[in-house]
């Protein structure tokens, strides 16, 4: 039986996240990920790539997070794509480990252990 | 008697002539109106003349012994006596002899014989002029009497007011809020008590003294030399120093010096006050600024370190299943020892399992992908630790104390550190000189000036980047060694600081940031940090819309 895995895309501008997060997430076998690092063309990528779901941070130069979100949001195709954002500069504190929706999105904060966020992309796929 | 002294207010007449006969007529007849007495000789006349003087003399020219002349020159030449009128009686009618006599000073002259009524009328005539001259006399000597007093008065005034002004002077120096003091031959000749209070000694303890012996000893060199530009000009804002008080306390002063001339010798006036306290505010200010700053510095270090805490994290956690995959497969090996060598078809059919044990755990991703994640946890690893050294390099411990300072070094942590400030806004370029030499500094409170560069940099840069997205600016920091000195420039491509607030960037409380995004005090700390402590310099070169590079320049050798 072929499962068609699930395409995530990871956008955060530290190289080194988006390496070890894809690592991870292929290594469960179920997901395609694609990794970007400059914000700016990761709209034009997602158009191509067509995600289930995207991974993004929220504190990056040139265009953070938010901003790219209202894009997704507001393009035709992406629209209904699930996010899940990921932040240092919200606390475990603030959003516990499962994540926490803040006016419908879902905030994850860094460091987020793989398990954590393994639970939250499940969680997203299954709802979305 | 009353006929006496009704003579006396009558004017007094002298008639001198040595033929009484030729006058006897005239004086019968001057009676009548006049106190006349005779004189028959000119000596006779001088004696009368002596003892009482007349209001009017009639003097006969020709007479044997003292002639007129000589009496009237006498008499002229008398102060007591050149005032009262002669009238010379001649029998002789020649113009020379009027001319002589009128000369000499007699006012008049009647030729023998006499018309009564004019001898009567002239007489008259010139007492009248005598009386008004008598008067104008006595009125000037009046007003010079006047004018004496006065004169008098005006001494005393001048005096008195002098002896006030010098008390209100005193009075200005002794109860003036600054000190005052008075320097000659390099000793203090004059000092106020609020002066001796400032620098903690009695007023008398300091007079005759060397002012450089209350200096604290490592300011001493220092103050010499400001002292000199002040006194040369070249410095006209006041120099701050320490002194040793009695009771050995280091207290901070402000003062300024100027040249006078004191007792006809040069001498140096200078005024003092206490600023012990103003210093005492200033360092809580720069301490709870530091605190402020590492507050700030403190959420964005969190940042810093929390990536690779995630990635770290992650690839552990991506290896450890890997490892089990590859354990898997390397287990199998084992079975191999159970396995008869010679039993091919097993053998093979073992080794066929384990390659599709290996298959399955996509074994060429894995070596693949695994050593890029041992070097990429342990490349985060060596981020954490270059934070860590950072922290600890940039809150240096011992500021009070100077030490050597590797600026290249001390800028590199406080651009580690920053990074999460300026990353978003701005790439940041360091051109550091690599035989920069070391500099005498307070390492802690430079890592303060530097950062509150780079985060004014950064901010400037936003608002750039807030207005046109995603454009991000540029801050490049450069060091460089300059003579004497290191220069340390910091350049960014912002939108320059507005001509109106150029002048007052460094003035304490000022701010052209919204709330909350700085407190006015950054420059104005890094001015005090750089020129008071350091005895550096601080300025900048700004262009509206290019940017604006800010230059500091500290000395090698510490003055």
């Amino acid at each position: 039986m072929i499962v068609m895995k699930k395409r995530i895309l990871l956008v955060d501008d530290e190289v080194e996240i988006t390496a070890a997060m894809r690592r991870n997430l292929e290594a469960t076998g179920r997901f395609e990920v694609m990794e970007i690092n400059n914000p700016s063309i990761a709209l034009a990528n997602a158009r191509r790539f067509r995600p289930d779901l995207v991974l993004l941070d929220i504190m990056m130069p040139e265009m953070d997070g938010g901003a790219l979100a209202a894009d997704i949001a507001e393009d035709i195709h992406l629209a209904d794509v699930p996010i899940i954002f990921l932040s240092g500069i919200i606390s475990k504190e603030d959003v516990g480990t499962s994540g926490s929706i803040i006016g419908n999105q879902t905030f994850l904060a860094k460091p987020v252990r793989f398990e954590d966020l393994l639970a939250c992309i499940n969680e997203k796929l299954r709802t979305a | 008697m009353p006929a006496n002294t009704m003579t006396e207010t009558r004017p007094n007449l002298l008639v001198v002539d040595d033929v009484t006969a030729n006058i006897d007529i005239l004086t019968e007849d001057l009676s009548k109106s006049y106190s006349v007495r005779i004189a028959t000789s000119g000596a006779n006349a001088m004696d009368s003349v002596k003892k009482y003087p007349p209001d009017l003399i009639l003097l006969d020219v020709m007479m044997p012994g003292l002639d007129g002349f000589e009496v009237c020159r006498r008499l002229k030449a008398d102060p007591t006596t050149q005032n009262i009128p002669v009238i010379f009686l001649t029998a002789l009618n020649e113009d020379a002899d009027e001319a002589r006599g009128l000369a000499l000073g007699a006012v008049d002259y009647i030729t023998k014989p006499f018309n009564q009524a004019i001898v009567k009328a002239r007489i008259r005539n010139h007492l009248e002029l005598k009386k008004h001259r008598d008067r104008a006399e006595k009125a000037l000597q009046f007003s010079e009497e006047r004018y004496r007093i006065e004169a008098l008065n005006l001494k005393k005034h001048i005096e008195l007011s002098q002896l006030r002004e010098a008390e209100l002077y005193k009075t200005l120096a002794e109860k003036s809020f600054s000190g005052v003091f008075l320097i000659q031959d390099e000793r203090f000749v004059y000092i106020t008590k609020q002066a001796a209070d400032y620098y903690g000694y009695d007023v008398e303890s300091l007079i005759g003294t060397k002012p450089e012996k209350i200096v604290f000893p490592e300011d001493r060199a220092s103050i010499r030399l400001l002292a000199v530009d002040m006194l040369k000009g070249n410095r006209t804002t006041p120099y701050e120093y320490r002194v040793i008080t009695k009771e050995n306390k280091v207290r901070w002063i402000m003062e300024t010096i100027s040249p006078i001339n004191f007792d006809g010798r040069p001498a140096f006036m200078g005024n003092c006050i206490d600023i012990t306290e103003r210093r005492q505010r200033e360092i809580q200010d720069l301490h709870s600024q530091k605190l402020e700053a590492v507050g700030q510095l403190a959420a964005g270090i969190a940042h810093e370190i929390n990536t690779p805490i995630q990635f770290v994290g992650d690839n552990i956690h991506f290896m450890e299943g890997a490892f089990q995959d590859i354990l898997s497969v390397i287990s199998m090996l084992d079975l191999l020892k159970n396995i008869d060598s010679h039993d091919l078809p097993s053998v093979r059919g073992l080794i066929e399992r384990i390659s599709k044990k290996k298959e399955g755990i996509d074994f060429g991703y894995l070596s693949a992908e695994i050593p890029l994640a041992i070097r990429q946890s342990l490349d985060g690893l060596q981020r954490v630790t270059k934070i860590l050294q950072a922290m600890r390099e940039f809150s240096h411990p011992g500021g009070e104390e100077m030490s050597s300072m590797d600026i290249n070094k001390a800028i590199e942590s406080t651009i580690t550190l920053s990074r999460n400030e300026w990353k978003y806004s701005a790439d940041l370029t360091a051109t550091l000189a690599s035989d920069l030499p070391l500099v005498q500094g307070y390492p802690a409170d430079f890592n303060q000036v530097i950062l509150n560069l780079i985060v004014n940099a950064a901010q400037a840069l936003q608002e750039k980047v807030e207005k046109g997205k995603s454009v991000k600016g540029r801050i490049e920091i450069s060091t460089r060694q300059d003579g004497k000195d290191v220069e340390i420039c910091i350049r960014d491509t912002g939108p320059g600081i507005p001509p109106e607030a150029q002048s007052r960037v460094f003035d304490p409380f000022f701010t052209t940031k919204e709330v909350g995004k700085g407190t006015g005090q950054g420059l104005a700390i890094a001015q005090n940090i750089i020129v008071h402590k350091h005895g550096g310099k601080i300025f900048f070169e700004t262009k509206p819309g290019e940017g604006t590079a800010f230059y500091i320049r500290l000395p090698i050798e510490t003055p």
